[in-house]
C-alpha cells in the first residue's frame, strides 16, 4: 500500500480526516497527482488541471489559498507560505477575472511581508521598481474618470461647502490634500453662478509636494480669473502631522471650510506606538484639535469605509479582501478585462494600497482605513459636531450614480452621512462637521 | 389724477426747454429739438435716496423729468462730439475735453464749466420708424442710443470668423467671438445652445426626451463610460438633472457628426458607432436606463433647474476633468471597448438578453454578435433541443455562454466561501464545501472517477499530519483535527526528511493535499470561523448568524 501510494499518488496519503466530507476534497487533491504522476516535478500538467477549473471554483480555491497563506504568514511559517504562494501564482492573474486580480495583489502583499523580515533583501528586490509618479497620476486619472468614487467625494464636499457658505462674502477653504485641482475647479464654477455672486475665495492647499502645489495654484488661479472670482491661492508645504496653525493664515471673520478627502487615515500611522483605539495624544487627535481651533463652518471628511486598521494581520486581511473584491468587481463592470488602463489603475492605486495594508507595519503602514463610526468618535472627541448632509447633496450623489449605467452602485444615507457602496459593500463614506 | 400728473410733467418739461440747450454737436450739425409728448410715465422705480446706487430706469422708459435730445444720424455717429472752443480739437469724451482744456491755462472764470445743474438727458433714435423715436421711449444713454442705432438701422460690418454671424457694433462682435464655439450644448433633438440655462430649460420640455427614454429603457443596461475629454478647450457639459436621455457631447473637431444626425437611433448602436468612428475624441455618454423615470423626471426638472446651475456646474466640471486627457485610452481600447461592450453584454447576468442581442447585432462586432444572436436564438426557441447540428452547436455556445454568465463576482465568491465555511465549521472544519462548491456535475465528474481510491486511502486513517506520510514518518493519525498549531507539528512529526521531500519535487503535488490537511488544522485556520468572526465584527444586527467556532487571533 504505501509503496503504491508512493509512486502513484503520494499525496493521497495526506487525505486527512476520516469524515466523509473530506472525500470530495481529497478527491480534488487526487487530481493533480493523477496528472503529475507523470512528472512529479509539477509543471504543465498542473496547469492543465488548474485551467480546467471553472472560474467559480478557481475563485473559491483562491480565497482558500489566500486565507491559508495569510495565516501561514501571520505565524511566520515560511515553508507553508511558500507552498501556498506557489499555488497562488499559478491561479492568480493580473488580467483575469476580479477574483484573480485581487488575489494577485494580495499574494504580492503577502510575499512582500515575508520578504520584509529580511529588509535588505526586500529593498534590494524593489530597488528597480519604484512606483513612478507618472503611473500614480495616470492611475488616479483613470480612477477619477471611470469610477464614481472620487466624483462622489468631490461633489459631496463641494455641495456641503456651498451649503454652508451661503451668503458668505469671504470664504477660506483649506484643502488638506491639495494634489488635484479638479475638485476646486468645479467649486469655482459653482460659486461663480451662485445667486448672490461669487464670494472672495481663498484656498489654502496643504501638501508635501511643492511642485504639485504650484501647479494646482496656477491652474486654479487661471480658472478663477476666467470666471471673474476674486481668488487667492496659498500653498502650504508642510506635513499634516506637524501642521502649524499659523501657516494657514486664517483671518478673523473669514468663513473657514476644510476638506479632507482620504487624508486623515494616514495620520493614524503615527499612533502606532499606542494601540489604535486608546491613543488620545496621537497625531490624529492633535491635528483634529488644531483644525477645530480654526472654528470651521464646515469640515467634510471623506474616507474609505472599511476597517483596515486592525491589530492583527488576519483581521486586516479579511477586511481588505472583502473591500477590494467589491472594488475590483465594480471596476470589472465598468472596464473591459484587457484594458491596460484598468491594469494600471489596479496596480498603482489599489495594488499599492493592498501592499501597504498587508505587508507594512508601524509608521510605514499608512493605509489605515477605518469605518465611519470610528471617525465619528474621533471627530466628536475633538470637539466637532456633525452637520447633516443636505438634501441637495444627496440628490447630487444620486444623480451622479445614475450616470453610471451599471446599477451596482448604491448610496446609503444614514445619520446624516452618505456612504457609497458597491452592491452591499460600503466603499466610501462622507460626513460633514462643524465646530 | 392722471391729468394733473401729466400736466405737471408737461410743465416741467417746458420749463426745461426754456433754457438754451447746449449743442453737443459740431456747429454744422442741426440738432433738432423734439417736443416731448406728454405721456404717462410707465412704472418708474421710486426715486432712490441720494447716495445709494444710481437708479436705473427700465430700458425705453425714461425719466419724465429728463431732457429729451434728438440728434441726427450723422451727429449720433460722430466720434468727436466734444470740441475744445479754443483750438477746435475734438474729443470723444467730455472728461478728455476737460483735461485738454486745462492745458490752455484759462482764467478761472472761464475754466469752470457753466454751473448748471446736471440734468438727465435722454435720447431718441433718429430713425422715424423705430420704437425709440418716440420721446416716451427714449433711451437714457448716449452710447446706448448709438449702439442701438447701429444695431438696428446700421450696416453689419463685423463678422465672426467661426460662425456666420454679423454684427454692426464692434463690442458685440468681440463679445460674441469670445464665446463662440467655446461652449456648446446639444440636445438630442439636434438643437444647439450656447447658453447653459436655455439648454437645460429646453431639455426639460424636449419631446425627443420622452421618445428616447422609452427606447433606452428597452435597450437595457449600457456601459457608462466616464472618459474625459481630449485636449481641446471645449468644456464638456453633462447632464444637469438626469432626465432619461443620452447626451452626446461634441468633441473638438465635431467629428461626432454621426451622433446628431441620428438622434433617435438606438442609443447603444449610436454609442458604438461613435466609439468606433471617433476613437480620438472623448465621448461621454450618460444614460439612465431605468424605465419609469423619463416623464416623472422631467417634472422634477423644473425645480431642479434653479439649483441645477450650481449643482450642474459642479457636475459638469468634474466630468470635464481638466487635466491630461487620455487619447491613448480611446485609441487603443476603442476596439476593446467595443468588444468589451458586446462582451459585457453577453455576460450581463440575465438582463434582457434578447434586446441585448439585437442591440449588439447593430454593432458590427461579429464574434460577439454571433455569439449573442446564437444565444438569443436558443433562448427564443426555448430550451427545446432540436437535435440538429446547428442547434447542437448553438447549444454548446449556449453552454459556454452559460458558464461565462456564471462567472461570479469576487464579492459573491467571498460570500459563498463564507457560507461554506460556516456550514463546515460545525463539522470537523474541513472545507468540504469546496468539493460541493465545485459541485456541478460537470466538474465533479472529473473528480468522481477518482473517488474510489481515496475511500481506500482514507480508511487508512492518515491524520492531518503535515508531512507526506507515504515518504516516511508514519504520521500520527488523528481522528480529528488536532488543536496543535501546525507550526509545532511542522518540525515535530515526521522529521526533517519529510519536509525535505516536501520541499523538493513533490512540493506542488503535496500542496493541494497539504491544503486540505492544513485547513483542517486547528481552530485558527477555520475558514468558517474566518468569516463568521468578520460578520460579528461587522454588524451586530446580522440576522441570525450564529457565530461559528470562536477564533482567537494567531
Amino acid at each position: 500500500m504505501p509503496g503504491m501510494i508512493r509512486e502513484d499518488t503520494p499525496s493521497l496519503s495526506l487525505s486527512s480526516s476520516v469524515s466523509a466530507s473530506t472525500q470530495s476534497f481529497s478527491s480534488l487533491s487526487n487530481l493533480p497527482p493523477h496528472h503529475s504522476a507523470l512528472s512529479s516535478v509539477n509543471g504543465p500538467t498542473q496547469h492543465l488541471w488548474l485551467q480546467e477549473l471553472r472560474s467559480e471554483e478557481r475563485g473559491l480555491y483562491l480565497i482558500q489559498l489566500l486565507l491559508s497563506c495569510a495565516n501561514a504568514v501571520a505565524c511566520n511559517n515560511m515553508e507553508y507560505s511558500n507552498v501556498f504562494l506557489e499555488q497562488l501564482t499559478l491561479l492568480a492573474s493580473l488580467t483575469g477575472d476580479p477574483m484573480q486580480r485581487v488575489a494577485t495583489y494580495f499574494m504580492e502583499g503577502l510575499a512582500a511581508r515575508i520578504t520584509k523580515s529580511w529588509p535588505g533583501v526586500y529593498r534590494a528586490l524593489n530597488s528597480t521598481q519604484l512606483p513612478s509618479i507618472v503611473d500614480m497620476l495616470s492611475a488616479r486619472q483613470v480612477f477619477f474618470s471611470v469610477c464614481p468614487y472620487l466624483k462622489f467625494a468631490f461633489l459631496t464636499v463641494n455641495q456641503a461647502i456651498l451649503d454652508a457658505m451661503e451668503g458668505e462674502k469671504v470664504v477660506h477653504l483649506i484643502d488638506l490634500e491639495a494634489s488635484d485641482p479638479v475638485q476646486w475647479l468645479a467649486l469655482l464654477q459653482a460659486l461663480s453662478v451662485r445667486p448672490g455672486g461669487p464670494p472672495h475665495l481663498r484656498i489654502t492647499g496643504v501638501s508635501e509636494r511643492r511642485a504639485v502645489l504650484e501647479q494646482t495654484g496656477q491652474r486654479l488661479s487661471i480658472e478663477a480669473e476666467k470666471l471673474d472670482i476674486p481668488f487667492q491661492f496659498h500653498p502650504v508645504h508642510a506635513q499634516l502631522e506637524n501642521l502649524d496653525i499659523e501657516l494657514l493664515r486664517v483671518k478673523t471673520g473669514e468663513a473657514v471650510a476644510i476638506s479632507s478627502v482620504m487624508r486623515l487615515h494616514p495620520l493614524l500611522a503615527k499612533d502606532s506606538r499606542f494601540t489604535a483605539h486608546e491613543a488620545s495624544g496621537g497625531a490624529i487627535d492633535q491635528v483634529l484639535r488644531t483644525l477645530r481651533c480654526l472654528s470651521p463652518k464646515v469640515m467634510v471628511v471623506v474616507e474609505q469605509e472599511s476597517s483596515h486598521n486592525g491589530p492583527t494581520l488576519l483581521e486586516r486581511f479579511i477586511e481588505a479582501l472583502h473591500y477590494y473584491c467589491a472594488m475590483f468587481d465594480s471596476l470589472d463592470s465598468t472596464l473591459p478585462q484587457q484594458c491596460p488602463e484598468r491594469v494600471t489603475l489596479e496596480k498603482h492605486l489599489f495594488g499599492q494600497e493592498i501592499k501597504n495594508i498587508v505587508a507594512c507595519e508601524g509608521v510605514e503602514r499608512v493605509e489605515r482605513h477605518e469605518k465611519l463610526e470610528k471617525w465619528r468618535k474621533r471627530m466628536e472627541s475633538a470637539g466637532f459636531q456633525m452637520l447633516v448632509l443636505s438634501q441637495p447633496t444627496v440628490l447630487q450623489a444620486k444623480r451622479l450614480l445614475h450616470c453610471y449605467a451599471c446599477d451596482g452602485y448604491r448610496l446609503l444615507e444614514k445619520d446624516g452621512c452618505l456612504t457609497l457602496c458597491w452592491q452591499d459593500t460600503p466603499l466610501y463614506s462622507a460626513s460633514a462637521w462643524h465646530a | 389724477m392722471e391729468e394733473t400728473k401729466v400736466h405737471e410733467i408737461r410743465v416741467k418739461k417746458e420749463t426745461a426747454r426754456m433754457e438754451p440747450l447746449e449743442t453737443l454737436s459740431r456747429p454744422d450739425a442741426q440738432p433738432t429739438k423734439a417736443h416731448p409728448k406728454p405721456s404717462p410715465a410707465p412704472q418708474q422705480p421710486p426715486l432712490a435716496a441720494a447716495g445709494s446706487k444710481r437708479k436705473r430706469n427700465l430700458p425705453g422708459t425714461p425719466d419724465p423729468e429728463a431732457e429729451v435730445i434728438a440728434l441726427s444720424p450723422t451727429t449720433l455717429m460722430a466720434t468727436n462730439r466734444f470740441v475744445c472752443e479754443i483750438c477746435n480739437k475734438g474729443f470723444q469724451r467730455d472728461q478728455n475735453l476737460q483735461l485738454h482744456r486745462r492745458g490752455h491755462n484759462l482764467p478761472w472764470k472761464l475754466r469752470q464749466r457753466s454751473s448748471k445743474e446736471i440734468r438727465k438727458r435722454v435720447y431718441i433714435c433718429p430713425e422715424p420708424s423705430c420704437v425709440h423715436h418716440d420721446p416716451s421711449r427714449a433711451l437714457g444713454d448716449l452710447t446706448g442710443i448709438k449702439k442701438h442705432f447701429c444695431r438696428k438701422h446700421g450696416e453689419k460690418k463685423w463678422k465672426c470668423d467661426k460662425c456666420s454671424k454679423r454684427y454692426a457694433v464692434q463690442s458685440d462682435w468681440k463679445a460674441h467671438s469670445k464665446t463662440c464655439g467655446t461652449r456648446e450644448y446639444r440636445c438630442d433633438c439636434g438643437t444647439l445652445f450656447s447658453r447653459r440655462d436655455s439648454f437645460i430649460t429646453h431639455r426639460a420640455f424636449c419631446d425627443a426626451l420622452a421618445e428616447d427614454s422609452a427606447r433606452v429603457s428597452a435597450a437595457g443596461k449600457r456601459i457608462g463610460s466616464g472618459s474625459d475629454m481630449s485636449s481641446s478647450d471645449m468644456v464638456v457639459q453633462v447632464i444637469g438633472p438626469a432626465a432619461a436621455s443620452t447626451m452626446s457631447v461634441i468633441g473638438g473637431g465635431g467629428a461626432a457628426a454621426a451622433a446628431p444626425s441620428s438622434p433617435h437611433t438606438n442609443n447603444l448602436g449610436a454609442a458604438a458607432v461613435r466609439l468606433q468612428g471617433i476613437p480620438n475624441h472623448a465621448l461621454q455618454e450618460y444614460d439612465v436606463p431605468q424605465a419609469p423615470r423619463p416623464l416623472s423626471s422631467s417634472g422634477l426638472l423644473l425645480p431642479m433647474v434653479s439649483s441645477g446651475s450650481t449643482t450642474g456646474s459642479l457636475f459638469a466640471h468634474l466630468f470635464s476633468s481638466a487635466g491630461t486627457s487620455m487619447p491613448g485610452f480611446h485609441a487603443t481600447s476603442a476596439a476593446s471597448m467595443g468588444m468589451g461592450i458586446s462582451g459585457f453584454s453577453d455576460f450581463t447576468t440575465g438582463v434582457n438578453q434578447t434586446e441585448r442581442s439585437s442591440a449588439t447585432a447593430s454593432l458590427s462586432l461579429s464574434s460577439a454578435a454571433g455569439l449573442s444572436s446564437c444565444s438569443s436564438s436558443v433562448y427564443n426557441d426555448g430550451v427545446g433541443n432540436v437535435p440538429s447540428m446547428s442547434m447542437l452547436f448553438n447549444q454548446q455556445q449556449l453552454q459556454h455562454h452559460h458558464t461565462a454568465t456564471a462567472q461570479m463576482s469576487a464579492t459573491a465568491l467571498l460570500q459563498k466561501a463564507a457560507q461554506m465555511g460556516a456550514t463546515a465549521s460545525n463539522s470537523s472544519s474541513m472545507l468540504r464545501g469546496f468539493g460541493f462548491g465545485g459541485g456541478d456535475s460537470s466538474s465533479m465528474s472529473l473528480w468522481q472517477g477518482q473517488r474510489q481510491e481515496p475511500a481506500r486511502v482514507v480508511s487508512q486513517g492518515m491524520g492531518p499530519s503535515l508531512l507526506p506520510v507515504g515518504l516516511g514518518g508514519g504520521g500520527s493519525t488523528r481522528a480529528e483535527d488536532g488543536s496543535d498549531r501546525f507550526t509545532h507539528d511542522f518540525l515535530g512529526v515526521g522529521g526533517a526528511n519529510g519536509m525535505a521531500a516536501a520541499a523538493g519535487g513533490m512540493g506542488r503535488t503535496l500542496s493541494q493535499c497539504d491544503l486540505a490537511s492544513i485547513t483542517s488544522l486547528g481552530p485558527g485556520v477555520d475558514l468558517g470561523a474566518f468569516f463568521t468572526q468578520r460578520e460579528n465584527l461587522r454588524s451586530v444586527g446580522a440576522s441570525g448568524h450564529s457565530p461559528g467556532k470562536s477564533w482567537d487571533s494567531s
